[in-house]
């Protein structure tokens, strides 16, 4: 039998190995963002507090709110500030997403659509490089970091796409291409169609992934996602 | 002259705020690698902090917490970052080196004590990691855990016991391990 001393010295030793840096990059990413984003007044801060704790849901809305909802938003800073992957932030276009989003399939499907009143909605096309969809709002709250890859549109392509979804309770990931990093290979499949009519281009996308707030069993999603002025 | 950065930055001043979070975002992302083991979701947790702390740091009563209120902000970015990420890792990843044994020895048995410390503390939830870093790597003693998480110093207490138990028993496996469901509340 192996001592406490020893073992709390081999338990200190192991928690000590890791790094204890944060990259450069991540510093300048996380605080490069700060001046442009406002600070909420103490009163409200002191309401939150004697009304009580947030759901996590309603934290996930404040955040938006307040760091998005408002006009805030720097160029570069995702929803909820979700960047797990320190993935290249998308510029604010002019253009507006709409969409479809089911998950599951047959009778137990459950459907979000886009709300135009919703408080973040962007979109970027570009013909021969990655095109980004941000979207927040809704009644029940739909949270969409849309990315699909340059050459999705080519032969072979149909799997660059990449999605962060919160939508009510549900939560889901995928990142067949590893796009952003961070996944696992296998762990997710994507596919994606683009088709472009007039100036609005629309991307139908069909996916599997077990991340869901409801178990690990795979869950299917289909989401139709155009951008347009 | 910190906490006149920290009443600085509590009216605004973003340059403020930026030298606070720069002086500390190397700590606060060691701590989070070492709760999460991960490194994607240690800097979701630390920049979901760091972006809380500077939107509601005027409402920040006494400027002397300021540390451990960031705490715990970070704390609730890893809970948060676990849930959210749990069904995509089962498993806790070693954050080292697989070669490089525990405390610099080299043995075989080093190396596979800290391989069943990586597997035991896959098993542990959120909040006995945060209670194991911030005890053993922080230093930090129980009656300050306690405040920066919120809970009673029994509950903290009891989550350092439990957890180290569970750690223990994975490098002494003929070591009995005693019932624990109190302990994991």
């Amino acid at each position: 039998m192996i001592d406490d001393q020893r073992t709390d010295h081999m338990i200190r030793s192991w928690i000590d190995t890791g790094p204890d840096r944060a990259s450069a990059e991540f510093v300048e990413r996380t605080l490069a963002p700060i001046p442009r984003m406002r600070q909420r007044r103490s009163w409200r801060i002191g309401l939150e507090r004697r009304v009580g704790p947030l759901m996590p849901l309603a934290a996930a809305v404040a955040v938006v709110a307040v760091v998005v909802g408002l006009g805030l938003l720097p160029k570069g800073v995702p929803i909820g500030g979700l960047n797990p992957s320190g993935s290249p932030s998308p510029a604010l276009g002019s253009n507006k997403p709409t969409f479809e989003l089911t998950f599951g399939e047959g009778a137990t499907a459950r459907v979000f659509r886009s709300d135009p009143s919703a408080s973040v909605q962007t979109c970027n096309v570009k013909p021969t490089g990655p095109s980004y969809a941000l979207y927040a709002g809704g009644d029940p709250f739909v949270n969409i970091d849309f990315l699909v890859g340059a050459g999705a549109e080519k032969p072979g392509g149909g799997s660059r796409v990449a999605a962060e979804i919160q939508a009510d309770d549900l939560y889901v990931r995928f990142d067949p291409a590893i796009l952003r990093g961070g996944d696992a290979a296998g762990r997710s499949q994507a596919t994606v169609s683009i088709s472009t009519e007039g100036s609005a281009t629309t991307f139908v996308v069909d996916a599997t992934t077990p991340d869901s707030y409801h178990g690990d069993v795979p869950i299917h999603v289909s989401l139709t996602l155009t951008c347009a002025p | 002259m910190e906490q006149e950065l920290i009443l600085r930055a509590a009216r605004g001043d973003a340059e403020a705020f930026d030298a606070l979070a720069r002086d500390r975002i190397d700590r606060l992302f060691a701590i989070a690698v070492r709760i999460l083991r991960d490194h994607h979701d240690a800097e979701d947790a630390v920049q979901q902090a760091l972006w809380t702390a500077w939107a509601d740091l005027p409402g920040l009563r006494d400027p002397e917490r300021f540390d451990a209120w960031l705490y715990r902000l970070l704390v609730r970015g890893c809970f948060r970052a676990g849930r959210s990420r749990r069904r995509r890792l089962s498993l806790v990843r070693p954050l080292s080196d697989p070669d490089e044994a525990i405390g610099g020895a080299d043995g075989p048995r080093d190396v596979e004590a800290r391989d069943a410390l990586d597997r035991a503390f896959a098993l542990l939830g959120t909040e006995h990691r945060s209670v194991v870093v911030m005890h053993h790597y922080l230093g930090m003693p129980l009656e300050e855990i306690a405040d920066v998480l919120g809970v009673p110093s029994g509950t903290a207490r009891s989550r350092l016991h439990y957890a180290l138990r569970r750690l223990r028993a994975a490098i002494e496996p003929v070591e009995e391990i005693e019932p624990m469901a109190e302990a994991s509340r």
